[in-house]
């Protein structure tokens, strides 16, 4: 584990902000954490970023204590905030290049090292740009960059989506999964769970300062909803005989005829679905198309915090 | 060796552009006319107090105008430059990603220091040829021409610092210049109040001839304006403010009012070795008649400016560790849980 939190609580005057909250991110990983907005999310970034003392509790990263050692998490950490925070007069290169020599990276090394962060983020065009004349996707990139300056194995990035618009949203997400090849380990909070849809290998859920759940995405999908939905497109004259097979089958339940398509929720895991499919296909029904959706993390998100039906 | 990151980012966007160009030749446009004005005050002060062509004379009252200028501008640009210097990063919420680097609170805030007084330094640098004049005119020494900069030097850096540190802990832009502001009305205007209270609380030190149960005024010790009239007054071993022993120079009134030294033990032996009685700025007295100057004997206890120096640079690490902690992250303690006590047998803890 790169990131533990045990116990961790920290206090806002009388508001507790994290209570006894655990938290572990693996190695490798790219964990996202969701929560609605005051759950605790920024005060676990900010603690493990070293910017913020907790009041119980043992926070490691990489095998340091961020309160104790916060120069030795700084080496291989790379915080990302929801604010870009911008310098005036500056230009894109010069920015970067200030980063750089704040993590004391050599004079002779930083030209060549924040070309390739630029190309790397898109705004080689505009190194030479005034910082604050950037669009928001792009002060965005720039700020992924300069997380980036010292070559971080963790990268936390708080709420790095909230205010792009979708094609900057989407660039982002490219980038993530870019870093996520690059073998670093990405924690990225976000209460707009959509964000996150597609991003992240594992997650952790926080509400009102609990971490409620977390692991792999696909096993906290499987165990807390165990339902898929599925979507089939199939010969007009085999509809009825389908949906008599399916009725059958008691781990199918809600089906529908929708524009064509028939529409099921299936309870049960991939084995279940591809056994079904096979008993479709073998009493002989011609299958056009077969699609089965898993919860999405707005389901998981409200099951897990009991706000869900389920 | 890397240049401190904070510094050399402002210096560089700050001196970027014609304004600087434009400021610093306004600034020695007057200087210049503020010299000349001053020479022209000199020659006619020096006629009125028998001091015709003498022009020493002249150039220690042009030298002592600049100062004062100078010391004025270093009181108005410093605390504004310093105070805004972190109160901005907050303001503009950079300072938690500075935070995140390797650079350090130290480093921050000695970047953030030496950048809020590069302005006032380049001032100070650029007005040197005009109060070198007065050393050519003969009215000051090169080594009080250097004690008076090494004296600004210390001002600014004590003022810088003080102003950081307030820029540290205001909540905002505006607290963080009005704070920075309000420590140099305390050492300026407050220091003056303070002197009238050690002028009613120790009566036997008024301003009368020296005695020996005399004492100094110790709550000026503090005030720029007369540090600075101390540097002057009490000239170290330079031939040539030596050779002006009388005239109501700026620097002489002031030291007449606060500087007076008093006669102590030391001094009786130094008039015992037969070197006493030498005068100089800070030795000579307003008469009461106005006629004639008369020399006092000086003591030779320690400058007034050496103490200001000294307090200047205990309350500059002072100001520089407050503001480094204030920076420095994380700021929230880690209070642990004591470890569960053991219980012994006898049942004591």
């Amino acid at each position: 584990m790169i990131v533990r939190m045990e116990g961790v609580t920290k206090r806002y005057g009388d508001l507790e902000a994290l209570s006894a909250a655990d938290l572990s991110v693996p190695e490798g990983s790219v964990m996202g954490i969701i929560g609605p907005n005051g759950a605790g999310k920024t005060t676990s970034i900010l603690i493990i970023s070293t910017l913020l003392g907790r009041d119980e509790g043992t926070v490691e990263v990489a095998g340091a204590d961020p309160a104790e050692d916060p120069d030795a998490v700084r080496r291989i950490l790379g915080y990302m905030p929801d604010y870009f925070g911008m310098y005036e007069r500056v230009t894109s290169y010069e920015y970067l290049e200030f980063f750089a020599s704040a993590h004391r990276i050599s004079a002779g090394k930083r030209p060549a090292l924040v070309g390739e962060l630029l190309e790397l983020v898109g705004l080689t065009a505009k190194r030479d740009v005034d910082v604050n004349t950037l669009s928001r996707g792009m002060k965005q990139r720039l700020s992924l960059a300069r997380a980036l300056v010292h070559d971080p194995t963790l990268l936390v990035l708080d709420e790095p989506a909230s205010g792009l618009d979708p094609r900057a949203r989407v660039e982002l997400r490219e980038l993530i999964a870019e870093l996520g090849r690059l073998d670093k380990t990405v924690v990225i909070s976000s209460h707009i769970l959509a964000e996150l849809e597609g991003m992240c290998s594992h997650l952790a859920v926080i509400d009102e300062g609990k971490v409620l759940a977390q692991g792999e995405l696909a096993t906290i999908r499987n165990e807390l909803t165990g339902h898929r939905r599925v979507r089939a497109r199939i010969a007009d004259d085999s509809l009825d005989a389908v949906e008599d097979l399916l009725a059958t089958d008691p781990r199918v339940a809600d089906t529908v005829l929708e524009r064509g398509r028939l529409g099921f929720t299936l309870d049960g895991d991939e084995d279940a679905q591809a056994e079904l499919l096979r008993r479709v296909i073998e009493s002989g029904v011609i299958v056009y198309e077969w699609n089965a959706e898993m919860a999405g993390l707005e389901e998981v998100f409200l099951r897990i915090t009991g706000r869900g039906d389920g | 060796m890397n240049l401190n990151p904070v510094f050399a980012r402002e210096v560089r966007t700050r001196f970027r552009g014609r304004f600087t160009m434009w400021a610093v030749t306004l600034w020695l446009v007057v200087i210049f006319g503020f010299g000349y004005l001053a020479y022209l005050a000199g020659v006619a002060l020096g006629r009125d107090f028998g001091q015709v062509g003498n022009g020493a004379f002249a150039g220690k009252i042009v030298f002592e105008l600049l100062l004062l200028l100078l010391m004025t501008g270093v009181l108005v640009v410093v605390p504004a430059v310093g105070g805004l210097s972190i109160a901005i990063e907050r303001d503009r919420l950079t300072l938690p990603l500075v935070q995140v680097t390797q650079l350090g609170p130290w480093g921050f805030v000695l970047g953030k220091l030496a950048s809020s007084i590069a302005w006032v330094v380049l001032l100070l640098i650029a007005i040197m040829p005009v109060a070198a004049v007065p050393v050519v005119m003969g009215g000051v020494g090169f080594l009080d021409l250097a004690k008076v900069l090494m004296y600004f030097l210390v001002t600014v850096v004590t003022f810088g610092s003080i102003s950081v540190w307030v820029s540290s802990r205001a909540k905002s832009l505006r607290g963080a210049i009005f704070g920075s502001y309000l420590w140099v009305f305390v050492f300026v205007v407050l220091s003056f109040v303070g002197l009238l209270g050690e002028f009613f609380v120790f009566p036997h030190s008024r301003f009368d001839r020296v005695g020996p149960e005399g004492r100094e005024f110790v709550s000026v010790w503090l005030n720029p304006y007369v540090g600075m009239a101390s540097t002057l007054s009490e000239p170290m071993e330079s031939a040539s403010v030596l050779s002006i022993n009388s005239g109501p120079t700026l620097t002489g009134a002031t030291s007449q009012l606060f500087l007076r030294r008093q006669p102590d033990g030391f001094r009786q032996w130094w008039q015992q070795t037969g070197r006493g009685g030498f005068d100089a700025f800070g030795g000579v007295a307003f008469p009461a008649d106005g006629a004639r100057f008369e020399v006092l004997e000086r003591s030779v206890r320690t400058p007034l400016w050496w103490r200001t120096i000294f307090w200047y640079l205990v309350l500059s690490a002072g100001a520089l560790w407050s503001a480094a902690r204030s920076v420095s992250a994380p700021n929230g303690r880690v209070r642990r849980r004591p470890p569960p006590v053991a219980v012994v047998e006898d049942g004591h803890a």
